[in-house]
């Protein structure tokens, strides 16, 4: 499902991350993800508890983030490190999804190299907390909601 | 998280660990460890300085400049991997990856030193 993205240069933009979240989310924690939605941020309509958000530069600043519910997180971060969710913990599961959103990233500026939506990354900051706007973006951020074995994962982006 | 994920492919292959945060933090270790390490595992997106800055001072160094060096890293595109081998670096992981990918990596390094040892 798709609302309200057009454009050549934002589908580009955002079917690279969803492409990258899914090799991550595969490959480090043997996890499906199914992108089920893609949306501008302030539409999405969900909370999340836990996160991850980098600035990135292009032709201008962004930003790009990954929320998710606890439970999720603990059961990625989990995964990735080879304990049981129940034993990861608030912090270990905010710092852990940091990583993951360093790898997305990552992924997903290899597969943007060439293209104008090729970025430069930073370092990336965990955050706790509930919220509906897990990367801070202005109107025109974009959102892709994933189906985690029954948890929404969200990434979200946007370019200046 | 990375960090520990190759403490337990230590473990795998019966090697120790030494951890550090960011570059300084690693080079500080080596000051006091080189003679206990037989492979650096270096990330290029760290506070402060970058891997590349990292590498560059470690080959500059005649102490660490013959301890084999291997990026582990989310940085894949061809230029930065030329960059880093062009600075020294002996192999390249990108993120993500999988435990048997790094184990194979550091397995192949650590061969690859041993027998340049007894060139």
């Amino acid at each position: 499902m798709t609302d309200g993205i057009s454009g050549e240069a934002e589908m580009t933009f955002l079917g690279a991350l969803v492409e990258s979240t899914v090799e991550t989310l595969r490959t480090m924690a043997m996890l499906e993800a199914s992108c089920v939605r893609q949306c501008r941020e302030p539409e999405c309509g969900l909370g999340w508890d836990v996160g991850a958000r980098m600035a990135l530069t292009s032709g201008g600043a962004g930003c790009i983030g990954v929320a998710t519910g606890m439970e999720c997180a603990r059961k990625i971060v989990g995964r990735i490190v080879g304990q049981e969710a129940a034993e990861v913990d608030d912090d270990e599961a905010s710092a852990g999804l940091a990583e993951v959103l360093n790898m997305i990233a990552g992924n997903a500026k290899t597969r943007l190299a060439g293209t104008p939506q090729h970025f430069e990354l930073s370092l990336p900051e965990p955050w706790k907390g509930r919220t509906d706007a897990p990367c801070e973006a202005p109107a025109k951020g974009l959102t892709a909601v994933f189906d985690v074995e029954g948890a929404a994962f969200a990434v979200c982006a946007h370019m200046g | 998280m990375i960090r520990s994920i190759v403490a337990q492919a230590g473990e795998v292959i019966g090697c120790g660990t030494l951890e550090a945060a960011d570059g300084a933090s690693g080079l500080a270790v080596l000051e006091k460890e080189s003679g206990n390490v037989g492979l650096i595992l270096l990330d290029w997106n760290m506070p402060g300085m970058d891997g590349l800055e990292v590498l560059k001072k470690l080959k500059a160094d005649k102490r660490f400049a013959d301890i084999p060096v291997m990026m582990v890293t989310t940085e894949s595109e061809r230029d930065n991997i030329l960059k880093a081998i062009m600075e020294g670096a002996d192999a390249y992981l990108t993120k993500p990856f999988a435990v048997e990918d790094l184990i194979t990596k550091i397995n192949e390094c650590l061969a690859s030193a041993t027998h340049g040892e007894g060139k």
